[in-house]
């Protein structure tokens, strides 16, 4: 098939109405490069992007205005010219204490093993046995640091009353890892996504939440270079002594109410 | 620090880059220029003026936070704005009890009654005007069938197994409607465009 002959096939793809197949082969060629349909494919997303010029405009809030700008001017390294005031402290990821805390423990953990790496280490033919005592020393040192620390870690996600943790993974992305937080005291969910690759073209991540043969959708998200994404929501009414797995797959642009992409990464609430 | 040419005089493109770099001016113009049509689409999903406006500031909230993520050579910052507010909005929709609420309304004429085109604010009226009735023409312009299908799929999120459902329409008639209609509408804007 000539480029130009996948124009409109490109707009229905972007749009998200090409089956399934036809969609795959099109994801193929699209990941290929090929510069004519990535111009093809940007002139239609534009094309859909148009579409809600075509809808009443309500008047906007000042409030709403103010709320935003409240908001970003509380945000560490704003650069202003204007009227809004530079802050610089690191609080532009507001965690909730309660992971704050099971991060702060983490820290910790990674803070000792940079130590201990750093430590001296004898040289000379004669200190070689020394070496090697100092170094299984060293070791097992570390190991009883790390085993304490996770202890430590584990009693304090433990200790955190209402929060709930889940690890995501999958062997359609062996290098990322998904985690979930969910705080109930708070009502709210945290998702911090790592390693993960791109979606396609055409394509975004859906995070879903299932239980009882259910499964619900909680968000799309893209990832940025690192394959970082983060997602935060409203607990939705869990229900007691069930297992609630997470999930997250890939699906078309806007995202679905039902899950029809692949796995990436699965996970069960702890 | 930003350059010194003011942020109200800079292009979307600009202000992209600054917003990136943290700044907030660069925020406040962007807002300004787009807020309305944002919130627009926004409320057409979740069909909840309150609701509405928290979707606004945590979009554009999104924005700031991660505007480094856009990605000129993938279109102008408005698709990119829109296609987050639309984004967002679906998740919003679906994750909350505002469905139920939303099928109630859709046919209800005064979910709209407070809707005024361009609102208040003089800096909203930038897309409306010259463009919006381009697209609005380009719309009318389909067959109502055609429309709705499209609708259905674009500002409500379902799939096209739902929309025939809703459409009492068999599944193979929609996916010719929307494929039908779309062509219809690219042809028709690029039309106007010449």
């Amino acid at each position: 098939m000539e480029c130009r002959d996948r124009k409109d096939q490109i707009l229905l793809y972007v749009a998200g109405a090409l089956d399934e197949g036809e969609s795959a082969e099109l994801r193929r060629h699209l990941a290929g490069g090929c510069p004519e349909c990535a111009g093809y494919r940007a002139e239609a997303e534009a094309l859909m992007a148009q579409l809600p010029l075509a809808l009443e405009q309500p008047a906007v809030s000042p409030e709403a205005r103010r709320k935003l700008l409240d908001r970003v001017a509380k945000s560490p390294e704003v650069e202003s010219e204007g009227p809004y005031p530079i802050a610089r402290s690191w609080d532009r990821i507001v965690l909730p204490a309660s992971i704050a805390a099971v991060l702060a423990v983490a820290v910790t953990l990674v803070a000792v093993s940079q130590l201990t790496r750093g430590r001296g280490v004898p040289s000379g033919p004669d200190a070689r046995d020394a070496q090697i005592v100092a170094l299984e020393k060293m070791l097992q040192d570390q190991a009883l640091t790390v085993s304490d620390l996770r202890q430590q870690l584990d009693a304090a996600k433990l200790r955190i009353d209402g929060l709930k943790y889940a690890e995501l993974t999958g062997p359609a992305q062996p290098q990322a890892m998904g985690r979930v937080f969910i705080d109930m005291k708070g009502g709210k969910w945290y998702f911090f996504s790592d390693g993960m690759k791109p979606a396609a073209p055409g394509k975004t991540y859906e995070l879903w939440v299932c239980f009882a043969g259910q499964k619900h959708a909680a968000g799309t998200f893209d990832v940025d270079s690192e394959g970082k994404a983060t997602l935060m929501g409203a607990v939705p009414p869990l229900p007691a002594g069930q297992a609630i797995m997470l999930a997250v797959t890939d699906e078309p642009m806007g995202g679905v109410s039902a899950p029809t992409g692949s796995p990436q990464m699965v996970g069960n609430l702890q | 620090m930003p350059g010194n040419e003011s942020a109200s005089q800079c292009d979307d493109y600009e202000l992209m880059q600054r917003i990136a770099r943290g700044d907030a001016a660069a925020l406040a113009v962007l807002y300004d220029r787009h807020s309305a049509l944002v919130q627009a689409i926004c409320l057409r999903i979740v069909r909840d003026r309150g609701e509405a406006e928290d979707l606004l500031i945590d979009i554009f909230w999104e924005i700031w936070q991660r505007g480094q993520r856009y990605d000129p050579a993938r279109g102008a910052p408005v698709t990119y704005l829109l296609t987050v507010a639309r984004s967002r909005s679906l998740d919003r929709l679906r994750s909350s009890e505002h469905r139920a609420a939303a099928l109630d309304d859709r046919n209800a004429p005064a979910a709209k009654e407070d809707q005024r085109v361009g609102g208040d604010d003089p800096a909203a009226g930038l897309l409306s005007g010259e463009n919006c009735a381009r697209v609005r023409e380009a719309l009318a312009g389909l067959e109502a069938v055609q429309r709705e299908a499209i609708e259905l799929s674009f500002y409500d999120g379902l799939s096209h197994s739902q929309i025939a459902a809703k459409l009492d329409k068999p599944l193979g008639t929609v996916k010719t409607h929307i494929r039908q209609g779309l062509i219809r509408l690219r042809d028709s804007l690029r039309n106007q465009n010449e």
